[in-house]
């Protein structure tokens, strides 16, 4: 087979695994649906002005043929808000991921191969950010900036990074042993073919399990921020700052707390389905 | 052995190199990144003389790197941690108070979260592949992913409000006083033989626990299954059943026995979990812990308070890191060898 041939076998086999696992395909169909929500959500949302429109006169009406989701104490639609809200989760969890991986696994793959003092300054450097959980990091820069939603990103972004670099450090330090590594050397390839030719391509099955995972936990820890009040604020339409308003409002208006709520699950969700079918299609067992 | 110990030495000197650090970091945070924490506390009404007068009082006209050796010299020496600008009171004093409801939730949540954790995966490692099975990891994945606060919401609303069987929100009911020994009202209630105390801490417990575990229950379970299914392989549980012994026997002696000391290594890992996931669940519940404390602190930019929180939490998930990798390194000889090569 000539090397194009066994790329396409791969290909399909791939594909094949994809489809014969059916919580991969739930997981895909998911998050497919939320970015088409994402991109399009001005288009699908039934009343796409309330993100910000305010109509008093149809406050909390509770869910009807006309608002599935009811309305909230201004009268807003809650299932357009639901959809509105989805491209600000979705950027700032596919966006906090992209940064992390973007700032920590290069640096990681890097250190991990070279090694020596750079290492230990790295790797010191990554332990003073892991030595507290990201989100809590997240909240302490959340709470001294501005509520906005690159800050929101930002703030989630300098704590996760570091994994990241922890994650390209362990898998420089294995990689680099390997043959086609030491054949590559013997040819005299130097550390920027090795890391990002040899190891780096080898290390993507791995990175894509984390990091899709992760885009759900980010998505998650960017609600969080919105509830507690740290992350964007009203009248932005955030599922995290939804459910913190709706809060006010309870026991009586139920649904304005349940489908933000709902909304956050099934995106994660989504998210975590992918990430554990691709973890078992690309036999990955480290992550 | 020798080279455990040096891993031991090696791996306990990074602790307060790294907590030096996260000190540094949290202090650029709430007071070179902001640029003045007063004004953005006191807003943009504020005088100019107000301003200084703050500014004077938590000793932010001095350079930056006083401020710093001040905090510490101060909390060595006297104690004390700052004043809150939300409270008014030495920031260590509001922790004392504030930490003993933390523990007391995260210490519930994790032995409820242990056990049912370790039994669920048990039972989807011995179903393995039928619906049982299944079912049980459709959960797991849903419990990973389920918000903390929107659970505790929806239970609070099933269970206190439409079905009343719980309370709502507090930690003991308003009629109710507990004289503070320890500081964890169940302890306390013991201690003074208040039997009703008691009880209503317990029932004010059980929803709070019970949406702080969903997520670790999922995590121990899948962990769980997945180091039982590995044990599987193993060629010692092959040589065990060609030399005929019963594979219920091997099972429970042998198997359950190596799969959950690698499980609980987990515990430690899920400690720093648990702190932080009871930040919203305080909120949702009206807990008088420290997750509630840093969540009006943080609102409030509350700078001396917000130092402090994190340096609390950063020394408990040290420490808590810490000793599960020695107790990972001593079990796993791997580990051991590995570091012997080096």
């Amino acid at each position: 087979m000539s090397a194009n041939n066994i790329k396409h076998y791969r290909l399909r086999l791939t594909l094949y695994k994809i489809r014969h696992s059916p919580t991969t395909m739930v997981g895909i169909a998911i998050v497919m649906i939320f970015v088409i929500l994402a991109l399009f959500g001005e288009y699908i949302a039934p009343y796409p002005e309330d993100a910000y429109t305010i109509h008093i006169e149809r406050k909390f009406i509770p869910p009807s043929p006309e608002h599935p989701f009811g309305t909230d104490a201004v009268g807003r639609d809650i299932l357009s808000r639901v959809i509105l809200a989805t491209r600000v989760s979705l950027s700032i969890g596919v966006g906090v991921v992209i940064l992390a991986v973007l700032i920590g696994f290069p640096l990681g793959l890097l250190v991990g191969y070279i090694g020596g003092p750079l290492e230990a300054l790295v790797m010191r450097l990554t332990d003073i950010f892991l030595s507290i959980p990201s989100v809590v990091l997240a909240m302490a820069i959340a709470a001294m900036v501005e509520p906005t939603l690159q800050n929101a990103m930002f703030a989630l972004v300098i704590g996760w990074w570091p994994w990241y670099t922890r994650l390209g450090f362990g898998l420089a330090s294995t990689l680099k042993n390997e043959d086609y590594v030491l054949a590559a050397k013997s040819f005299g390839a130097g550390w920027k073919h090795i890391v990002f030719r040899e190891i780096l391509p080898n290390a993507i099955p791995i990175l894509a399990v984390k990091a899709s995972l992760d885009i759900g936990y980010a998505i998650l820890a960017e609600a969080l921020l919105g509830f507690i009040g740290f992350g964007v604020r009203p009248p932005t339409p955030e599922w995290g700052t939804m459910l913190s308003e709706a809060r006010i409002y309870l026991p009586d208006i139920w649904w304005y707390a349940t489908f933000p709520g709902l909304a956050i699950f099934l995106a994660v969700m989504g998210f975590n389905l992918l990430g554990d079918g691709l973890r078992d299609i690309l036999d990955v067992r480290e992550v | 052995m020798v080279k455990f110990r040096d891993y031991v030495i090696k791996r306990a000197l990074q602790i307060p190199v790294a907590l030096f650090g996260l000190s540094i970091l949290i202090f650029y945070i709430t007071r070179v990144m902001p640029g003045d924490p007063v004004r953005l506390y006191l807003g943009l009404e504020a005088t100019e003389e107000q301003v200084e007068m703050y500014r004077k009082l938590f000793g932010l006209d001095k350079p930056i790197y006083i401020q710093y050796i001040d905090y510490w010299r101060n909390f060595f020496t006297k104690g004390t941690l700052g004043l809150s600008l939300y409270t008014g009171r030495d920031v260590a004093k509001d922790i004392a108070e504030y930490l003993p409801a933390t523990l007391e939730l995260v210490i519930a949540a994790m032995v409820f979260s242990v056990i049912v954790g370790i039994i669920l995966g048990v039972i989807s490692a011995m179903y393995k592949n039928t619906w049982i099975d299944n079912v049980l990891r459709v959960i797991a994945i849903a419990g990973v992913s389920l918000p903390r606060y929107w659970v505790a919401i929806l239970l609070q609303l099933a269970l206190a409000y439409y079905l009343n069987l719980l309370p709502m929100t507090g930690k003991i009911s308003t009629h109710l006083t507990v004289e503070r020994i320890t500081g964890f009202t169940l302890i306390d209630s013991l201690i003074t033989g208040n039997w009703e105390a008691f009880v209503d801490t317990i029932r004010h417990l059980i929803l709070p626990v019970i949406a702080l575990s969903l997520s670790p229950i999922a995590q121990i379970m899948r962990l769980v299954r997945a180091s039982i299914l590995e044990e599987l392989h193993k060629p010692y549980v092959s040589t065990l059943i060609s030399l005929g012994l019963p594979f219920k026997i091997i099972y429970y002696k042998y198997m359950l026995r190596n799969a959950l000391v690698v499980a609980l290594t987990i515990i430690g890992l899920l400690f720093g979990f648990f702190i932080y996931g009871a930040f919203a669940i305080e909120i949702v519940f009206g807990w008088p812990g420290i997750g509630w404390y840093a969540v009006e602190v943080g609102l409030a930019k509350d700078f001396n308070a917000i130092v402090a929180v994190v340096m609390l939490i950063g020394l408990i998930y040290t420490l808590t890191n810490f000793v599960v990798d020695i107790i990972y390194a001593y079990l796993d000889p791997r580990i051991r060898i590995r570091m012997e090569m080096k």
